[in-house]
């Protein structure tokens, strides 16, 4: 019984707690198990089930076999299990257990998966796949684990996603895509998930993106093969986008939602790079040049086609060789249509000529002549020019083409119709003075008269203007037409004399003489010319004597001077006449800028000289040979002209009594004075900067005078030479143009230097420098110290200044009154600047004003009188002498500060008061001022009607008033303040930082650390230093190929820093000049400046330049007057030298002669300079910064450009963001504050009237000043005002 | 808090392997009964046996 209780299920367990297996509650220490731990115990559990289940059925097998009767045998034992099933029963319980631990690994490393997923998840649904927990299971997963947690790939996608959109610049190393190349290792081992991820058809499409975009930009062309590798990019796929946009590149075409319009910018660059061949290679070339045939300017270089696909020289000609025939084809093509565009057959030729030099070609015209289309173009070309009214050219070539007589061509129905249709737009569009044109219209294309008579108001059309025409110009129309239309022959030609004398009336002396060149008078008729023209009858030899001396480059005001002065001037010789004009246009053509402001009035003078060739040369002498400010030139060059004997024979009774009276050399005196003290009261600029500057030097002169040069130390010898190095800069700005060295500059010692200052102060034997400025610049003045000539300026203009407020303060409803003994005085508004600067002097003095003849050596003024005022201040000035001399009215009132003098009596003069006296030649009113008057002494201006409603011309004269430094009011001519205190400071603001004109402070806003965008202007502050060197470079390629041209030329290119006044100066007048463009955008806008005498090669020179360059687009242009801008886009070499990305190079040409005037760029210039001096190089950078981001922030808004986004252009930003202190947000801020109302936007109109971005230089083109808010359109306003409020945000 | 989830991970591991050794034991049961099955059916033969020869 013992033996089977043992067999007890009981015992089994027991058996089984006896073996120590550790289960279930029992074991204590599981809790203290690690996970590994348990998992290792899993096993071990497992283990032990199936050893104990197997040692169990061995033990009870034993038993059962052993020893007793009862004991079973080994069959007995299988039979028994075989019954139970026991084994297969076992086995299922041990596979159950097994079971059990899989599941649990399985939902424990899915659990970590998990985990880890969850930790390397982002946020946003991005997924980091750095983690080292991660990068350690990925290979351990199988591809269906992996998705099973999509946002592993999904996150993997992201990240590939972003890294490839943020990407838009590609450094040498890729790093910027090096994402793309670990990912891309990191699914090394999983490369079923890793093409699924980078078969992605976004992602995919972000790489195309990305590639192209790299292809696109000059600047990383060449590391796009690296790019395709880093960004494991299909390599086909990359082949095909290359060549896509090589075709697009070769081709022309233009893609714009694309990066530089889907172009490469170098193809052999991306042929070689991505191993096309040789064979795609040129077959891309022949497609460029078939585009090329296509294009507007199809003047192709062999050397820029060689270069494109890097071809070697031998290549080129055999492949060129090898496809002759067809690329002849498309000269030949195109050329037809050069021959319709042009109709004209030269630029055929040329164009034949042009590639058979070029290519090798044998272009001719007989092939031409043979192609089928050939008849068709000439047709073409011949309708072409009828209908538009415009004339054949070498005609008889085109016939020789044609196969059809031209006559034929145009005889036909459709040629009549064509030169109908030309007449009319003829007829509807030229003006009268091209008529003659219409008469060779007519003559040379055999014009069916009768066509013209058929339609009765077209035959009136031409009649009318053609009658009118004969007024005005010179006709040569055959007889036969002028009888047609129904014109007497004898109205004819009196209607051409009144067109002669009306002409030289108005000063239009080009038309008077081609006019008269074409009459045959008879004596009778040639009298009443001469009575029409000079008011006597005999004179009409004389104007064939000045008509033969007439040249067009001359200013009317010779002509005019020599006619009015008839008498003195017909009893010349031709020698002496000639000799007028030759001086005439020896000044004209001066570049001194001194003289050419004071030009007309100088030439005016010296026409009045007997000897005007030995007067010129004293003059020129007085411009070459004296260091002097103005004053001291103008009152020399009146020495000159009014030698005693002339001055005493110009004096009048109506002359100043005190001059009248006065000894001769007391006149003279009288004469300096009065000049000096009207310059210093005026605040000339010219005297201000000699005089500071002889400050400076005093010290050192003074010490030079007593002890001698060689006395002085080396620091001393040093300051003098520094001294005389100014006072040379300041003559050098004014001098005459000459080859003689100025007298006190180069490198000659300073002993001569010293000698020569002495020489053009007139210093006397014994007499020191400074007793000579003494003499000079003080005594005259009544005043000691040099000090006190700037305190007296400086006096002068805070007088006249207070002045001007307290006047209209006290004014009785925004209105000036004029009291009975004012005087006015009528000027024209473009001598306002001169009359600001050197006061208002007669013309003796060279004073710019229309003066009237009688009355010389003083100005002349009308005085108010009593009478006047009854009818108020309109019929005051209405009836003012001054009314007919210009639309501007000074106001001096009388203050005290006149002496009045009397005809004959005798007065002692008061030097510290101005005379005034009646001349009474014009009538009561008519007084005199001797010399002349300071600006400081006008107490306000009058605008005429016909000012005051013009308002650019009014802005001109609140600019200038402005620019001289004190408030000046001006009325209408009702007397209504029309220029007001809060007018003048806002003007007066745009000449902050100007230290030439005396401007403000220029008060700048630096950008701060806690600005929102001071990173962002940080940033580009970096990059100043860069774009600085990238800019020379670049201009220094531009400039040495300009002066290779011009050395072609024979002209010579003026070093930089060479002060002296000739030579060809090349200017950089855009951004580029500033250091303002966008770095990485470099466009050129240059001026050219020739000395006049090389300007007749204007268009040659430009022409040569072009042919050094490899020009995209070409928009240039010339004027008749023989200006010429050249305009070329998308410049990508200049002589051989590429450019690393195209860029557009302007240059307008202009003459060395011409009127400069502060431009501006100059303005921009020099206030930027002036932060750079004043603040420091930090602000300076920081300003330029500011308007870099401005002119981006506005770019990216299509709120920049002028033309396309109606903006207000690159130098209006300049000058927007100079004007708010040179700070991005306080300009935006300002701006986008005056655009609302009530939280509205105001309408563009309405903001016009309150936001101004005013110009502190001048428009070079219209001479004046720009409002840059007048120049855009209401859209881009509105533009403007998106792209400001998106980047200031809300509340800010 | 990457610890603690791992801790979580560590206990929800735990609680397995506690189901895990109910069910071992539910089997063990089960294995039990079939071996007490087999050992009584040992024991029977071996008790015909013994029955045939008295």
């Amino acid at each position: 019984m013992k033996k089977l209780d043992s067999l007890e299920p009981k015992k089994v367990e027991t058996k089984a707690n006896a073996d120590g297996v550790k289960q279930g509650p029992e074991s204590a220490t599981e809790s203290e198990l690690s996970p590994e731990q348990l998992e290792e115990k899993l096993d071990t559990d497992v283990a032990r089930f199936e050893a104990r289940q197997q040692e169990e059925v061995e033990r009870m097998d034993r038993d059962a076999l052993s020893g007793s009767d009862s004991s079973l045998s080994s069959e007995e034992l299988a039979e028994a299990k075989e019954e139970m099933g026991l084994v297969g029963k076992l086995q299922s319980l041990v596979d159950r257990v097994k079971e059990i631990p899989d599941r649990i690994r399985a939902r424990n490393l899915d659990r970590k998966i998990q985990r880890v997923v969850k930790e390397s998840g982002e946020s946003d649904g991005g997924f980091n796949l750095n983690r080292q927990s991660f990068v350690d299971m990925l290979p351990t997963l199988s591809p269906e684990q992996i998705r099973r947690y999509p946002e592993i790939i999904a996150g993997t996608k992201l990240s590939l996603k972003r890294t490839l959109s943020s990407v838009d610049y590609v450094s040498a190393d890729g790093w910027q895509i090096k994402r793309m190349d670990e990912i891309w290792e990191l699914f090394q081992s999983q490369p079923e998930i890793r093409n699924e991820i980078f078969d992605d058809p976004e992602i995919r499409n972000l790489e195309d993106t990305l590639f192209l975009r790299c292809l696109l930009d000059p600047g990383t062309q060449h590391k796009a093969p690296m790019v395709r590798d880093r960004m494991h990019m299909d390599p086909e796929r990359a082949k095909s986008i290359v060549l896509k946009t090589l075709r697009r590149t070769v081709n022309f075409e233009e893609d714009p939602e694309l990066l530089y319009g889907g172009r490469v910018y170098n193809i052999s660059e991306s042929i070689s790079g991505f191993q096309l061949g040789k064979e795609v290679a040129e077959q891309l070339f022949l497609e460029r040049f078939q585009s090329y045939m296509k294009r507007d300017y199809p003047w192709g270089h062999a050397k820029n086609f060689r270069n494109e696909f890097n071809f070697s020289e031998s290549e080129f000609k055999d492949l060129v060789s090898r496809n002759q025939e067809i690329l002849e084809k498309e000269v030949y093509q195109r050329s037809l249509k050069l021959l319709e565009d042009h109709s004209e057959i030269d630029i055929v030729v040329r164009f034949f000529k042009h590639y058979n030099d070029e290519l090798g070609f044998s272009l001719n015209l007989e092939t031409l002549e043979s192609m089928p289309e050939m008849q068709r173009s000439v047709e073409i070309a011949v309708l072409k020019a009828a209908s538009n009214g415009t004339m054949l050219k070498n005609r008889d070539d085109l016939e020789y083409l044609s196969k059809v007589p031209l006559k034929d061509v145009l005889g036909n129905e459709r040629g009549q119709e064509a030169l109908y249709e030309g007449l009319q737009a003829l007829i509807a569009i030229i003006k009268d003075e091209d008529i003659e044109y219409l008469k060779t219209y007519i003559g040379e294309f055999g014009f069916d008269l009768e066509a013209i008579k058929s339609d009765p108001r077209t035959l009136s059309s031409v009649r009318r203007m053609i009658a009118e025409q004969l007024k005005r110009l010179p006709m040569r129309f055959p007889t036969e037409t002028i009888e047609f239309l129904g014109i007497k022959e004898e109205d004819i030609k009196d209607l051409k004399i009144q067109g002669v004398q009306r002409f030289i009336t108005t000063g239009d002396f080009e038309n008077a003489f081609t006019l008269l060149d074409t009459l045959s008078l008879e004596p009778a008729e040639e009298a009443k010319v001469s009575k029409d023209v000079f008011g006597v009858e005999d004179k009409f030899d004389f104007l064939l004597k000045i008509r033969k001396l007439y040249k067009e480059t001359l200013p009317p005001v010779v002509f005019s001077s020599i006619i009015q002065q008839h008498e003195r001037f017909s009893n010349k010789n031709p020698e002496q006449l000639e000799a007028y004009i030759t001086i005439s246009q020896k000044i004209v053509d001066s570049p001194s800028q001194e003289i050419q402001r004071l030009k007309d009035s100088l030439l005016q003078q010296l026409l009045e000289t007997e000897n005007p060739a030995e007067s010129y040369q004293k003059i020129e002498s007085i411009f070459i040979k004296n260091n002097l400010p103005t004053v001291g030139k103008v009152y020399k060059v009146f020495r000159e002209l009014y030698p005693p004997d002339v001055f005493e024979s110009k004096l009048q009774s109506s002359t100043s009594p005190i001059l009248n009276v006065a000894s001769m050399r007391r006149r003279y005196y009288l004469i300096y004075q009065d000049l000096l003290k009207t310059h210093i009261e005026s605040a000339n600029r010219s005297l201000r900067q000699y005089v500071e500057i002889l400050l400076e030097g005093e010290d050192i002169l003074r010490e030079a005078d007593e002890n001698g040069i060689e006395a002085l130390d080396d620091k001393k010898k040093t300051k003098l030479s520094y001294f005389f190095a100014k006072l040379n800069t300041l003559f050098v700005n004014s001098s005459l143009g000459t080859n003689e060295t100025a007298p006190i500059q180069g490198d000659s010692s300073l002993e001569k230097k010293y000698a020569r200052l002495k020489e053009s102060l007139l210093v006397e034997e014994g007499q020191s420098v400074t007793e000579r400025i003494g003499e000079m610049f003080l005594r005259p003045a009544g005043l000691n110290r040099l000090e006190d000539v700037l305190e007296k300026m400086r006096e002068a203009k805070t007088g006249a200044h207070q002045r001007g407020l307290d006047l209209v303060s006290r004014a009785q409803g925004e209105k000036l009154e004029l009291d009975e003994g004012d005087l006015l005085k009528g000027v024209n508004v473009e001598f306002i600047s001169n009359i600001l600067q050197n006061g208002s002097v007669s013309k003796e003095f060279l004073g710019a004003s229309s003066d009237s003849d009688a009355t010389p050596f003083d100005t002349d003024v009308s005085q108010v009188q009593n009478t006047d005022l009854e009818g108020g201040f309109q019929t005051a000035t209405g009836q003012s002498l001054a009314r007919g001399y210009g639309e501007l009215l000074l106001a001096i009132k009388d203050r005290g500060q006149f002496q009045k003098t009397e005809k004959g009596s005798k007065t002692k003069p008061q030097s510290d008061k101005y005379e005034l006296f009646r001349t009474g030649v014009l009538g009561e009113k008519h007084y005199g001022i001797r010399t002349g008057f300071p600006s400081t002494e006008i107490d306000f201006m009058v605008a005429k009607e016909g000012l005051a409603s013009d308002s650019r011309e009014l802005e001109k004269v609140f600019y200038e008033i402005a620019q001289n430094g004190y408030y000046i009011p001006v009325t209408d001519s009702n007397g209504k303040i029309i220029f007001t205190p809060e007018m003048y400071a806002k003007y007066r603001a745009t000449f902050d930082g100007l230290d030439r004109y005396d401007g403000d402070s220029f008060e700048f806003t630096p950008t701060k650390s806690s600005d929102k965008n001071f990173e962002q202007v940080s940033e580009v502050v970096e990059k100043i230093d860069s774009n600085i060197e990238q800019v020379s470079i670049l201009s220094n390629k531009i400039r040495s190929a300009v002066e290779r041209v011009l050395d072609q030329s024979g002209i010579e290119m003026k070093p930089m820093y060479d002060t002296s006044i000739l030579g060809a100066e090349l200017l950089d007048i855009g951004s580029t000049g500033r250091y303002t463009n966008t770095p990485g955008d470099y466009d050129f806008d240059l001026t050219l400046k020739l000395d006049a005498s090389d300007f007749s090669k204007a268009a040659e020179i430009a022409e040569r330049i072009k042919s050094e360059l490899d020009i995209e687009k070409d928009d240039s242009h010339s004027e008749a007057s023989g200006y010429y801008q050249l305009r070329a886009k998308g410049v990508r070499s200049m002589g051989g030298e590429k450019f690393e990305k195209p860029i557009d190079i302007d240059i307008g040409f202009a003459k060395k002669s011409d009127l400069s005037v502060f431009g501006p760029h100059d303005a921009i210039q020099e206030k930027l300079d002036w932060i750079k001096k004043n603040v420091g190089e930090d602000a300076y950078k920081q300003a330029i910064a500011n308007i870099i981001v401005a002119k981006k922030v506005l770019k990216e808004g299509s709120a920049y450009k002028r033309v396309e986004h109606g903006g207000f252009g690159g130098i209006g930003v300049e000058n927007w963001i100079l004007a708010n202190n040179g700070n991005v947000l306080e300009a935006f801020r300002a701006f986008r504050d005056a655009a609302y109302e009530n939280d509205n936007r105001v309408p563009f109109d309405e903001f016009k009237k309150k936001y101004k971005i005013l110009d502190a230089g001048m428009n070079l083109k219209h001479l004046d000043h720009d409002n840059y808010i007048e120049k855009m359109r209401p859209e881009g306003y509105e533009a403007m005002l998106n792209a400001i409020e998106a980047y200031l945000g809300p509340n800010s | 808090m990457a610890s603690s989830k791992k801790d979580r991970d560590f206990e929800d591991l735990r609680k397995e392997y506690e189901v895990f050794l109910s069910r071992l034991k539910e089997l063990e049961k089960e294995q039990r009964e079939l071996l007490v099955e087999y050992s009584n059916k040992l024991r029977e033969m071996r008790l015909k046996k013994i029955r045939s020869k008295l």
